[in-house]
């Protein structure tokens, strides 16, 4: 039998992975019946690593009551106040970027993680990857508007504060920016 | 009924009742598990009367199960180590939030307040024989 | 003759292993952790309370898998409790709402309510008494013949002293209160990691404390017990958050408040030259009621410290009655030592001139 814990488990292991090695794409298989307006990926990320313990914003009507009744996960609509932030490419504003929580010096821990929807890894602009995970440039294309990874490169302008990223198309295709990673758009 | 009152019934006064419902009705009630009844911890929050402040005295081992029908959960949380209580609580939130089985659930629960009552009576009963009599002092 | 660093005794630890597990069993004496959930309430009661876990069917396994051993016992229930997932946060328990199995006052004769004994070994003689059995008869006595009697509604007896205007209720604070499981305390300590502390301290050590400060290290004055509950106290939760709570379960509660005259310093500033009462507060997990006493007496010095008073000093306190952090700490020593042993070993002979 596998339960729901094998199924995060499983999916935090990639994540791990996927940390670790900044622009990597896996697919996710993860299957639950899904009643948010999210990719598979997505909720499956989300079940991994919400619990009750932390504060998630988002922006849909919908998906927060599902995320609370899932993880047990406190939704909050002060952006800043939130560990996690998942959100469709489209629905990202200036604002949003600006109100994510870097951590402090003492606790860099204590920033927010962004899940973003994006319409497709594999197509898109290019993207050029370096830093701590490899070994020279990784490069990746997607859907993904450039000012938002220059928003995020002032955000992680000061190691170790800073915010991580993880990408995830339609196709349940994951990828993962970590504060640690250095991009260029070509 | 509120929550409270129906898990107290069931959970306190009612766990062979709860079991054999959810054997009876299980499969006349189509539903998904989003987790299987799984042990966990429940901290404490209290208000103390000093200063009206609250603190957190420990925690409880209960036990967690998680169903749903489409956009309804269920979700059954009781102390201890109880898988078969969990998941019953599980299925009978499920039920009274679908609105269906009503009437069995309401007969049921009927029985409970009644179950409950004649322990609570005969409990304080007992219990009030340990009163102490000021007054029988001075005869 | 110097030291250097060893490896080695596998399988004499394996061997040491297997003794420990071996001398536990002789033949059809076994017994099993429903007879000790059966038979030592009590020293479930205070497993649980140390452990700050409440489970009666783990808190028996523990003490039957460490033969009894209290320090053993709570070290195995925190280590099981390290590896569950906290689910839930109870809504505010409001332990007036505690189904009352007993209560006394050592303050006011007549409480709304009246004094309740319940069960409690207080006016037994303590001879040992090898006739004691567990009789399936009704307890004897009197049942009041006027009783109206709602044992989860009882009055309180601080209700009584405001009503006499001797007790001023503060406002309801609702902040969150500081979890010392999730951060460690810090110094000086907020009242709710106190109460946290004390309430899971090891049994003894929040005794011995609590009779230290009366005796005449801290604020010294003998407190007045204005209530001592043991009962049973209904737990809920709101996922939802939207008042419409679930109940689990019950959990056994010890209660105490207990009345301390506030100093002159003290009420000076609120109101010159007259004399109130405050509060001490103590609750655990179980009946456990000399520990609850001595909690309220300690929470009550923590929190209106007398000058240079060791009880009135929280880190001395609190970092101190934890059982598992003292006994660890203490049992540790027995470990080797042999490198740090050596270092202090060369400092000593290099002072007496120098031998190799």
């Amino acid at each position: 039998m596998t339960t729901m814990v094998h199924n995060t488990q499983k999916h935090y292991r990639e994540l791990v992975d996927l940390f670790s090695r900044p622009g990597e794409v896996r697919i996710s298989t993860f299957d639950i019946p899904n009643f948010t307006n999210f990719p598979d990926a997505v909720l499956a990320t989300v079940l991994t690593l919400f619990d009750n313990e932390i504060t998630f914003y988002t922006q849909d009507q919908k998906n927060p009551g599902e995320f609370q009744t899932l993880t047990g996960g406190q939704f909050s609509e002060n952006l800043s106040e939130a560990d996690y932030v998942v959100v469709k490419e489209h629905e990202l504003t200036e604002d949003v970027m600006r109100s994510l929580k870097t951590g402090t010096l003492g606790s860099p821990e204590k920033s927010a993680t962004l899940i973003i929807e994006v319409d497709s890894i594999g197509e898109g602009r290019k993207y050029s990857l370096k830093g701590p995970g490899i070994k020279t440039a990784n490069e990746i294309e997607m859907t993904f508007d450039p000012k938002w990874m220059i928003h995020r490169m002032e955000l992680c302008s000061e190691f170790p504060l800073g915010i991580d990223m993880i990408l995830i198309d339609r196709r349940n295709q994951l990828t993962v920016i970590p504060r640690t990673t250095i991009t260029e758009v070509e | 009924m509120k929550k409270k009152r129906w898990s107290q019934l069931f959970i306190k006064y009612g766990r062979d009742e709860a079991v054999q419902f959810f054997d009876t009705y299980q499969s006349v009630v189509p539903y998904d598990i989003i987790s299987e009844p799984t042990e966990g911890l429940t901290m404490i929050k209290v208000r103390e009367h000093a200063e009206n402040s609250l603190f957190y005295m420990g925690e409880v081992l209960v036990t967690e199960t998680k169903i749903r029908q489409n956009q309804t959960v269920g979700l059954g949380v009781v102390k201890g180590s109880d898988a078969e209580l969990s998941m019953a609580a599980s299925f009978i939130d499920l039920c009274l939030s679908l609105g269906t089985l009503d009437e069995e659930l309401a007969e049921i629960l009927e029985a409970l307040e009644i179950k409950e009552y004649v322990y609570t009576e005969n409990r304080t009963k007992e219990i009030l024989k340990t009163k102490v009599d000021f007054d029988m002092m001075t005869e | 003759m110097g030291y250097v660093a060893v490896k080695g005794g596998t399988k004499a630890i394996q061997a040491s292993v297997d003794m420990y597990k071996n001398k536990k069993y002789i033949p059809g004496m076994e017994i099993s952790a429903e007879h000790v959930k059966a038979n030592m309430n009590q020293l479930i009661n205070q497993v649980m309370s140390e452990a700050s876990l409440y489970d009666r069917e783990l808190a028996s396994h523990a003490i039957k898998q460490a033969e009894g051993n209290m320090e053993e016992a709570v070290f195995l229930l925190r280590a099981h409790r390290s590896t569950l997932p906290r689910l839930y946060y109870s809504t505010v328990t409001n332990t007036r709402e505690m189904f009352v199995e007993r209560r006394v006052s050592a303050s006011f004769k007549d409480i709304p309510g009246g004094q309740i004994l319940g069960a409690s070994p207080d006016f037994t003689h303590r001879l040992l008494d090898d006739s004691v059995t567990y009789g399936s008869e009704e307890t004897e006595g009197d049942i009041p013949p006027d009783y109206n009697y709602e044992l989860n509604n009882l009055p309180k007896v601080i209700d009584y002293l405001e009503s006499e205007g001797l007790f001023t209720k503060e406002p309801e604070d609702n902040s969150t209160p500081d979890d010392i499981t999730k951060r460690s305390i810090e110094f000086p300590s907020s009242r709710s990691e106190r109460l946290q502390s004390l309430t899971r301290g090891q049994t003894g050590a929040v005794t011995s404390l609590g009779y230290v400060e009366i005796r005449g290290y801290g604020y010294s004055s003998h407190p007045n017990i204005g209530e001592v509950r043991v009962g049973q106290q209904p737990v809920h939760i709101d996922p939802a958050g939207d008042g419409d709570a679930y109940y689990i379960g019950d959990v056994e509660l010890t209660e105490v408040e207990a009345f301390m005259p506030a100093d002159e310093a003290e009420t000076a500033g609120e109101r010159a030259h007259e004399k109130t009462f405050k509060i001490g507060y103590g609750l655990t997990f179980g009946q456990n009621e000399t520990k609850t006493i001595a909690m309220s007496v300690l929470d009550y010095s923590l929190s209106h410290p007398a000058e240079a008073s060791p009880t009135a000093d929280d880190e001395f306190v609190l970092l101190h009655i934890d059982s598992v952090e003292s006994t660890g700490f203490i049992s540790h020593l027995k470990l080797p030592h042999y490198v740090t042993f050596q270092s202090v070993l060369d400092r000593v002979r290099q002072t007496k001139g120098g031998r190799d």
